[in-house]
């Protein structure tokens, strides 16, 4: 059988959004989709305004502070080429709370968004990470029990 | 008199497998994962659990059993191709009594698999009458074991919190398959793979639950931090308590390293006749597909870290049993002799393991199992058996500590469920749950064939959501199935929505899914609303 044929899925719903979740206390996953209509009408926006849009990017913004996730400490940027529609962020803090966002960064240093993401914490971990989580004794030992 | 003893501790056994159920085939080679576990686990530990009720042993067992495995446990199909599977089974022990004849080391293990094959065919048509959920039942119903749920579909809760309808639904439909089968609401719940983030506790609370398992480092980072350690339950801000595994008794068991199925005397799981022996001759016994597999009947035992393995022994293997069991007890009791002198409330030893080790992977389990149970009775003034239900109903007044995220997956957290081999499924998923979540809310008095496919469509999603599919695309076995099946209920849950919304409703597809996942038979779209 072919399992990428015998059941069609969509590549994406045509939805304008970005979901943040988290995998470890040190890692985010986040995937989007930039629902086209928006991200020409915001680009001929930028252009109207006589700036140059210089890369497309993924935000990651600590709100650890912010209620509603408005006053945002600058983290980190991750330049996406075309057709990338999620990414793995490593290495971030422990107990924080994140927010990410995708859109463009023109040649001023403007940022303009196309789509912002959910909040997520990261769970606290005052170990090290190879030392914070489970051991690997019984980690989802059921079904490797069964198809071993 | 009732002797109160030093600590406790509890026993839990997982048992879950996803739901698979091919009608549209004649055989289906994923579907022997059920007819392994019953043949190899679950007769196994009811014949313990029977053997210790009829030498009157005071035992307690917790045992939770995952909605999508009571739902298959019950299926008449999947009943009738198991009694298929198991006549196979004993005809081929019965062929090989014949084939080692005078081979006298193998002679008595073909013997051994014969009797045990019709034993367990017994046991389930005559004895429970292909109903092994009443065999549970009739323990749960003398006071001997505790029975609990799972999320319906063993959905990971994590990574389903982008909607808390979806994790609502997951649970109320656990709720609702127990109380069909065993006529009361459970008591505890096992949260898939351990897996814990603040506030599901608010949602098990919704629907009476008194009680989950959490890994220990999600209990140990609790807040505030929890001042007895992994040795008590925690009442978490909604009241429902939390117990968490023990390092020490899982590693005894679990590690790879040290872990009692390791040793050199047991069987060893991979060497299987169903790859060993000439394949004409195992051909009629294998899959229709002409794939060679495991039959479970394997005459080796595991001897080392060699290539070479020596013929298996079942003597030194149950002497090995004994001495695992006493080391075990003996182990508990140290913790407890320790624990009681600096706790200022009794210590409760939580000890979790997946039922299907038990006789499949560690064939001398159930044997295991019953030995400790036995040995702990000469240790009463000790160390007693109880369930987390008892435990909580006997002592009120429990600290309070919430627990942090956490799963008992590889590292700790949702690495095993979300990486780069399964993360493509998560946008599907939230995007299905927020299709259901919009379509029972807006459909308040649905046409019989609106309700149907709203109730298909719930079905769709929450065996989207089962956690096997991820793990088996992280594991690298048996990827290509766990990709079908992702795509086929994304396929299936989002042309049934098609045509709800166009109210062209494609009455094919709608049977078709229906007599393939007929789980849950009388589940309620509104659970989503």
């Amino acid at each position: 059988m072919n399992v990428n044929t015998e059941f069609s899925i969509p590549s994406g719903y045509g939805d304008n959004k970005i979901v943040l979740m988290v995998r470890d206390p040190w890692t985010l996953f986040a995937y989007w989709e930039v629902n086209k209509t928006i991200e020409v009408e915001a680009i001929d926006s930028i252009h109207r305004k006589g700036m140059v849009v210089s890369k497309t990017l993924l935000r990651l913004c600590d709100v650890t502070e912010s209620d509603f996730g408005e006053e945002k400490e600058f983290i980190r940027d991750f330049e996406l080429k075309t057709w990338t529609e999620d990414w793995y962020v490593h290495d971030i803090a422990s107990g924080r709370k994140w927010m990410a966002a995708v859109g463009v960064l023109c040649t001023t240093g403007e940022f303009f968004e196309f789509v912002r993401s959910n909040i997520v914490e990261t769970p606290l971990c005052v170990k090290n990470r190879f030392d914070c989580g489970s051991s690997s004794f019984g980690s989802a030992g059921y079904m490797s029990s069964i198809i071993k | 008199m009732n002797i109160m003893p030093k600590g406790y501790i509890a026993l839990v056994l997982h048992a879950h497998l996803p739901f698979v159920r091919h009608p549209e085939y004649d055989s289906f080679l994923e579907e022997n994962w059920l007819f392994e576990a019953i043949t190899d686990a679950y007769i196994p530990i009811v014949n313990v659990f029977d053997r210790l009720t009829d030498d009157d042993v005071d035992f307690r067992v917790t045992l939770s059993i995952s909605p999508t495995l009571i739902c298959m446990l019950r299926d008449e199909l999947l009943i009738s191709r198991y009694i298929k599977h198991l006549d196979s089974l004993i005809k081929l022990a019965s062929l090989e009594v014949e084939r080692t004849a005078g081979v006298n080391d193998v002679n008595s293990l073909a013997v051994m698999y014969h009797k045990k094959y019709q034993q367990v065919r017994h046991v389930f048509c005559e004895k429970y009458e292909c109903d092994i959920l009443s065999a549970f039942k009739k323990f749960q119903d003398i006071g001997k074991i505790e029975i609990i749920t799972a999320c319906a579909t063993h959905g990971y809760l994590p990574l389903m919190d982008q909607h808390y309808p979806a994790i609502r639904a997951q649970v109320k439909t656990a709720v609702d398959t127990y109380e069909e089968v065993f006529g009361r609401l459970p008591k505890g719940i096992w949260l898939p793979e351990c897996g814990y983030h603040s506030g599901f506790d608010k949602t098990l609370k919704e629907f009476g639950i008194k009680y989950f398992f959490a890994e220990t480092h999600g209990v140990l980072s609790g807040t505030p931090s929890p001042e007895y350690g992994v040795y008590s339950p925690y009442l978490c801000a909604s009241e429902v308590a939390v117990f968490a595994r023990d390092i020490e008794s899982s590693k005894a068991v679990w590690s790879a390293q040290e872990g009692y199925p390791g040793d050199y005397r047991y069987r060893e799981y991979y060497r299987d006749i169903g790859f060993d022996l000439d394949y004409d001759y195992i051909k009629p016994f294998i899959n229709d597909c002409g794939k060679r597999v495991n039959t479970g009947i394997k005459y080796h035992k595991i001897t080392g870290k060699t290539e070479h393995k020596d013929i298996y022994k079942r003597k030194e293997a149950l002497e090995a049993a004994e001495e695992h069991a006493t080391h075990f007890i003996s182990g508990r009791i140290k913790q407890i002799e320790k624990l009681s002198l600096s706790m200022d409330r009794t210590p409760i030893i939580t000890a979790p393991y997946d039922a299907e080790l038990f006789g499949h992977w560690w064939f001398e389990g159930p044997e295991w199992l019953e030995i400790l149970i036995r040995k702990t009775q000469l240790s009463k003034d000790t160390i007693g058996m109880i369930t987390p239900g008892e435990y909580i109903e006997r002592y009120d007044h429990l600290p309070v500590s919430t627990p942090a995220m956490s799963s008992w997956g590889y590292r700790g957290y949702n690495e095993v469920w979300l990486d780069g081999s399964n993360d493509w499924i998560y946008r599907h998923l939230h995007k299905m749950s927020e299709l259901m979540i919009e379509a029972a809310r807006g459909y308040e008095n649905p046409t019989e064939y609106e309700r149907r496919t709203l109730n298909q469509m719930a079905r769709e999603l929450m065996l989207a959501q089962s956690s096997d599919w991820a793990f088996i695309m992280k594991t690298g076995t048996f990827t290509e199935y766990a990709s079908r099946r992702t795509r086929e209920h994304i396929s299936t849950f989002l042309t049934l929505h098609d045509g709800l919304c166009r109210g062209d409703i494609n009455m094919e597809i709608l049977k078709d899914s229906e007599d393939r996942h007929n789980l849950f038979e009388n589940i309620n779209y509104k659970v989503y609303a």
